[in-house]
């Protein structure tokens, strides 16, 4: 009889996609960092169980997946169960103490709801980052889930299957659900459980549980590998038994005191002592281990040849035993130290410690990735980290200017000598004296196995004959899987690091990394950083710049390319442009504007009279207009194409617009954001950044806009939108005024051919990051107006695309004519 | 919300004629809640005046009002007027005297006056206490407000109920069934004491249909705000229009009575709010809740507050209340259901679809605020100011494009012809739209017959004068 | 005699005007006349036509993770 206007039942959404936080989206026509190569790769996942029927317990793929159901017998839905339909979880009983409780847990998909505000909620929040994926951080409610990897990561770190599951007990405000608990033991079962060690150099296969090594040796592959072992046998089952490892006395570099202490850090001593109980089992589980347990724990091995490695590795793999890797350092007596120490004026910060706690934690190195925000010092923990294996090691990262960076930081922090530093790019290829040292180099480097030049290969022969204690894996998440195949190959080092801001991909890759660096170990909240001071407060704002009525026919007329150049050319987003930059100087701010698009970069900084750098820009040129950016009062503004991501060594700027960005890279506007999160300089509204971003309204790029945004959204950060600046018709001088320059503009615009509306990929000449699918397109067509063309390269070939702009870089041409007159003809 | 309803009453109250409101006013509960709703001006300029015997001059009220409050003073006195507690001559104000003497006799009290109700002095012996009132109320109410919003709890309301719903516009009738309007879905998001007010007032409306004298109404109102909950009343000091109305009062939940052959009845604590001064009134079924709940549950003790809304569109809403689950529906893509805490997301499609059944965004910013978690409200801005805005922005949105019926008038013999009869649309009223340029205009659909004949006259006109 | 059609009369922004002119563009049924940049005639019926493609496309140029995850998973 009573209908309101919709069907109550499709309300209903569809079932919470559980791998929502990796979207593969099929609009995104260029996807970011794909693999260009062809490489056969075999892709080193972890192959979760098929069902087994006579299993009782679950898990398939990443779902949490209940094979029965929980629901208890008297429960009856009520009127607004069919809202939720599969999600109504209101039959769990709530604990009598559950508004102590900080965290609800979702038994169809893992998630778990984070009240931050709880007395435990701190503690919840170590715990969480530890076992689960942080999904989004704002103000009061957190959420996260558990997934394969998150455990994976969670047992890397040493925590064991019953730890996580009592605490999450003690944490949840029902109890833990089954299909969790068993999700959790199927995932747990087998990952972990054995460790490949690396010490007094030799390799053995370690497992604290003697009956899974008995299971390894008697795989047909793994057991044939197993050396004899000649010494102490302790057992007659031929395992070397011995303790387990510990921390010990190993103090890491620049932090106050040795670990061994309190298993919490300075700066929460003595605060939030809610639960005693609670104390104990995170300071056992989640804290540092303490020396006074575990005396007991013993742990099994047996030997393999370093020739085997490789082969035992893909094995266990393969039969659902993935080793993980440490590297015992200090009892590593072959490898030659390495004596550098952080410098005693360098201090690390609390987050920085923890990060690197949970690498040390057993006093070996494990190998992983730590995720910390842009501008939080990210290179420190790199070099902390090298500072306490005190080994060779050898950094790896994206561009030659992050070279030159990594170098200088490492001097300036710890006691590194030069001579022992070496850097290998294109244009330098050093070594260092002495047995043991730091090479600094790029991906490009060491991948390109082609047409190396004579210096190029003794150095490469240099890295591959010699074994490496350390190797830091810089910008981790831009690499494709093909080429860090390449790297650990070719490389062999002990302990692997991979550093990043930021873990979402675009195209989903990042279980590639999981099994070729190893998990992730810890993960920094961007909002707790900013709200302790240690990055930036950042205004965000989106600018809607309305498509004028020209402009805006000609978008629906045309393809999708086309239309990018129209909705970057809008001349309201001149206008708006010039506006904030007029405003944000007055204020005395330093800015940045970035383009993707190189047509607009230059079209815009030529008409508002900016410097601008992109790929084309000679080195020299790209420096002198740093320097006078940095230093000259009266250069506050400029223009940066995507060389600024990762190539160029920005100094500190204020304030961040953005013109044109690359469809929908979350990754990408989170690392935009880091080039101003190291701004320190306060104003009173408590903000001491701003980044705009500009859209044309009414079409795709608000789409994208958004879309970008999202993992800054769940971060904490707030995009107000602008709908309109106030007093910009009034600016004096303002750009595209009239309906005249308006409709030249667009013939322009339209004059374009489709080249223009590229994308710029990573330009650098070193940088071999790879952006295929756009360059590929870029070198089907060579028509005039490209770049390519224009310096008189005509191949096909990717590898041929990047030695036409090395060409580029050293012959005069047109590019650089442009900023010459830039610099002639100044504003 | 309380302000709003306070309009409506006084807005019926101003628009009785002076003989029931005098009638009315023989009530001294009626007179003091009368008087409770007045806003504040009005209430201490009749403070000043019911005990002094003389009238008091207009200059003496003016000294009493800042000069900048002049405006405020001159809508108080209108309103006053028109309530017809005041009368006004050249120099002095008089206060009605009925008024004057039941309201003084409100206020200091001592005679016996059944006004406020007479409680029962014989024991009950199947005796509620306020906890079951409270139950009751909340499952009277609440089922009136399922019924509208649609979902099923195996209960419908009575006819007289539906009735109502649908006489005040909030229902309408569709195929067979009743189906809730935009006026219905606005009602939903209201605060219960707002809710109940807009029931009686068209009950009010109604009830000279019902036959019913609206003075018994209203004093019967009334008297209900003044009442004590937890105390039984007699029937004995009712007319007999107020006993009819207790079956209907039962049906919303306002009063309760064990059956229909009771002889005496309890207000719940839907009507001894009925009149009340609190702001934070909380819904009924919070008012349950707390009274119930042993446990410590901080987010309902204080406050009735229990949403939270983050800054990335994601909301977490305490309860376990399915009709305010059911109400955060209508604007949410609600996902997950836990047993004290349901969990969704404000997004376009959400809003849009709220919009879409005349819920305004103000309305439910309004909502959400009102509703916001105590940490919410703590902070500088109780809800995050980029989901207010985008709230906003949607519904601009749906606005964007704005549709008139009407009649395009084009090819025009000449610049004179097209301004001569444009100028006569406009003098009408009826054009819409006008582009001189194009010499072309649009008028309204009725404007358009006139215009044909105009033209035919005009047309005339220069023929003839041609000739 | 000065001609007069029915219909109705729409006030808009320019960008929602040229929608509407593009989805004109391969029907050639809704518009009767486009007035200037910001009203348009179009024909009664096809008023809510308009308002639904209008919908659609200014919806696509909106992101929304939810639909976002639920194509992915092909659901």
């Amino acid at each position: 009889m009573l209908r309101s206007k919709r069907d109550a039942s499709k309300r209903r959404f569809d079932d919470v996609n559980l791998d929502s936080d990796s979207f593969s989206d099929s609009n995104d026509s260029y996807s970011d960092d794909e693999t260009y190569e062809k490489v056969p790769q075999t892709r080193l996942k972890i192959k979760m169980k098929e069902q087994d029927p006579g299993d009782a317990t679950s898990g398939l793929d990443t779902k949490v997946h209940s094979t029965y159901s929980e629901i208890p017998d008297d429960y009856v839905p009520d009127s607004v169960s069919n809202i939720f339909g599969k999600h109504d979880f209101s039959y769990l009983k709530l604990k009598p103490d559950h508004a102590a409780r900080p965290l609800w847990i979702n038994p169809e998909d893992g998630r778990i709801i984070l009240e931050s505000f709880s007395p435990l909620a701190e503690q919840a929040q170590d715990f969480l980052v530890t076992i689960a994926e942080p999904i989004s951080r704002p103000s009061h409610i957190h959420e996260y889930r558990i997934t394969t990897y998150s455990l994976y990561a969670a047992v890397s770190v040493g925590l064991e299957t019953s730890d996580i599951i009592s605490v999450l007990n003690r944490l949840s405000k029902v109890p833990v659900p089954k299909s969790i608990i068993n999700f959790i033991h199927s995932c747990t079962k087998s990952y972990g459980k054995v460790k490949l060690v690396l010490k007094h150099n030799r390799y053995f296969v370690e497992s604290s549980q003697a009956d899974v090594l008995q299971m390894l040796l008697k795989d047909p592959v793994i057991g044939a590998l197993r050396l004899e072992a000649s010494e102490q046998s302790t057992t007659g089952s031929g395992l070397v038994t011995e303790s387990a490892p510990k921390m010990g006395d190993l103090k890491i570099p620049g932090t106050e005191k040795p670990k061994e202490e309190e298993g919490k850090d300075g700066e929460r001593d003595g605060e939030k002592k809610a639960d005693e109980d609670a104390e104990d089992i995170f300071s056992h589980v989640v804290g540092i281990e303490n020396d006074d347990d575990d005396d007991l724990d013993a742990v099994h091995s047996f030997e393999i040849a370093p020739d085997s490695v490789e082969t035992v590795k893909k094995r266990c793999q393969e039969i659902d035993y993935p080793v993980l890797e440490e590297y015992d350092f200090r009892n590593d007596h072959g490898n030659p130290d390495l004596d550098i120490d952080l410098k005693s004026s360098t201090q690390i910060r609390p987050y920085q410690e923890k990060s690197l706690s949970k690498m040390f934690g057993n006093g070996r190195a494990r190998s992983g990735i730590i995720v910390l925000p842009c501008g939080a010092g990210k290179t420190l923990v790199g070099i902390t980290a090298a500072c306490t294996i005190r080994k060779s090691v050898i950094v790896l990262c994206t561009s030659s200017v992050s070279v030159m960076q990594w170098r200088q930081q490492f001097l300036q922090w710890c006691t590194i000598q030069p001579e022992n530093v070496a850097v290998f790019t294109s244009e330098s290829k050093e070594k260092f004296s002495g047995d043991a040292g730091l090479v600094v180099s790029t991906y490009s480097m060491v991948a390109n196995t082609r047409n190396r030049s004579h210096d190029s290969q003794k150095m490469m022969d240099f890295l591959q004959s010699r074994e490496w204690g350390f190797i830091i894996l810089d910008e981790v998440h831009v690499v494709p899987a093909a080429m860090f195949r390449k790297v650990v190959t070719n490389i062999a080092a002990h302990a692997k690091l991979g550093l990043t801001a930021t873990l979402v991909r675009e195209d989903d890759k990042i279980d590639d990394l999981n099994f070729l660096i190893g998990p992730k170990l810890y993960e920094a909240n961007w909002m707790d950083l900013a709200q302790k001071g240690h990055i930036a407060n950042v205004q965000c704002a989106e600018v809607w710049c309305p498509m004028t009525s020209e402009f805006y026919q000609e978008y629906l007329k045309e393809n999708a390319r086309k239309r990018m150049l129209l909705y970057i050319m809008n001349p309201s987003k001149f206008q708006a442009a010039q506006f904030l930059i007029n405003y944000h100087e007055k204020r005395g701010d330093k800015i940045i504007v970035f383009s993707d698009n190189v047509h607009a970069l230059k079209a815009y900084a030529l008409k508002l009279g900016k410097f601008f750098i992109f790929g084309g820009t000679p080195q020299q040129e790209r420096m002198k207009i740093l320097k006078n950016f940095q230093y000259n009062d009266q250069v506050n503004t400029i223009f940066l194409s995507k060389v600024g991501d990762t190539s160029i060594d920005l100094p500190e700027a204020t304030c961040l617009i953005q013109i044109s960005s690359h469809y929908g890279s979350r990754r990408q506007e989170a690392q935009r954001l880091g080039r101003i999160l190291r701004a320190k300089r306060r104003n009173d509204e408590g903000f001491n950044a701003f980044f705009y971003s500009l859209v044309s309204k009414d079409t795709q790029e608000m789409y994208y806009s958004t879309k970008r945004q999202a993992f800054l959204v769940d971060q904490g950060y707030a995009f107000k939108v602008i709908t309109h600046l106030h007093g910009m018709e009034n600016l004096p001088d303002l750009a595209y005024a009239s309906a005249r320059e308006r409709r030249e503009l667009l013939q322009e615009v339209l004059l374009q051919n489709e080249d223009a509306a590229t994308l710029e990929e990573g330009d650098n000449a070193d940088s071999f990051v790879g952006r295929g699918s756009s360059n590929k397109r870029g070198s089907a067509k060579r028509t005039t107006g490209s770049l390519a063309s224009l310096a008189g390269g005509e191949d096909m070939a990717y590898i041929e695309t990047n030695k036409n702009r090395n060409k580029d870089l050293r012959k005069p041409s047109k590019q650089s004519a442009f900023v010459k007159k830039l610099y002639s003809g100044k504003r | 919300m309380t302000s709003q309803f306070k309009n409506s009453i006084n807005d019926y109250l101003e628009g009785l004629p002076e003989a029931v409101l005098t009638r009315l006013y023989q009530s001294p509960a009626t007179c003091l809640a009368v008087f409770r709703l007045l806003p504040a001006l009005a209430r201490t300029l009749i403070m000043g005046m019911i005990f002094n015997p003389d009238p008091i001059a207009v200059a003496d009220v003016d000294a009493l009002v800042k000069p900048s409050s002049q405006r405020l003073k001159l809508e108080t006195q209108k309103k006053l007027r028109l309530l017809h507690i005041f009368t006004e001559t050249q120099a002095h104000i008089i206060i009605n005297p009925t008024f004057k003497k039941n309201l003084r006799a409100a206020l200091v009290g001592g005679d016996q006056n059944i006004s406020f109700g007479v409680p029962c002095d014989t024991e009950d012996k199947h005796k509620v206490d306020v906890a079951f009132l409270d139950a009751h109320a909340v499952s009277q109410w609440e089922m009136i407000l399922h019924f509208m919003v649609g979902t099923s709890i195996g209960r419908t309301p009575s006819d007289g109920v539906l009735n109502l719903l649908k006489h005040s516009g909030l229902m309408e009738p569709e195929r067979g069934g009743l189906r809730i309007t935009n006026a219905g879905f606005q009602f939903l998001l209201q605060d219960v004491n707002a809710q109940i007010w807009t029931l009686l007032l068209q009950y009010l409306n109604m009830s000279e249909y019902l036959q019913m004298d609206p003075v018994d109404v209203l004093n019967f109102i009334f008297m209900l705000g003044s009442l004590e909950l937890g105390q039984d009343y007699s029937l004995s000091a009712l007319s007999e229009t107020q006993k009819h109305m207790l079956e209907d009062l039962r049906d919303y939940g306002i009063v309760y009575q064990r059956k229909a052959s009771s002889r005496r009845f309890y207000p719940t604590r839907l009507a001894t709010t009925l009149t009340s001064e609190t702001a934070a009134l909380r819904t009924a079924s919070q008012s349950m809740e707390a009274a119930t709940q042993d446990t410590i549950s901080s987010s309902v003790a204080a406050d009735s507050g229990f949403i939270i809304l983050e800054t990335n569109f994601r909301l977490y809403a305490y309860t376990e209340s399915p009709l305010q689950i059911a109400v955060l529906n209508l604007f949410v893509n609600l996902k997950t259901r836990f047993a004290n805490m349901v969990t969704g997301q404000i997004n376009r499609d959400s809003v849009r679809f709220a919009l879409s059944n005349g819920i305004t965004a103000e309305q439910i910013i309004t909502y959400l605020s009102v509703h916001a978690h105590p940490r919410m409200k703590g902070m500088e801005h109780v809800l995050p100011p980029t989901v207010v805005d985008q709230i906003k922005l949607w519904q601009l949105e749906m606005d964007r494009i704005r549709a008139t019926d009407g009649y395009l008038f084009s090819e025009f013999k000449n610049f004179d012809e097209y301004k001569d009869v444009s100028t006569y649309a406009k003098e009408l009223g009826v054009l819409l739209y006008e582009n001189p340029g194009k010499r072309k205009f649009v008028s309204t659909l009725a404007g358009s017959q006139q215009i044909v004949e105009f033209v035919k006259r005009r047309n005339q006109k220069h023929r003839s004068s041609a000739n | 005699m000065p001609k007069a059609t029915r219909g109705v009369l729409i006030e808009c922004d320019p960008s929602i005007k040229a929608l509407i002119v593009n989805i004109d563009s391969s029907q050639h049924n809704i518009i009767l006349d486009e007035l200037d940049d910001t009203h348009l005639m179009i024909h009664p019926s096809m008023v809510e036509v308009v308002k639904q493609k209008l919908n659609k496309m200014l919806a696509e140029n909106t992101y929304n993770p939810n639909e976002e995850a639920a194509k992915a998973t092909g659901k």
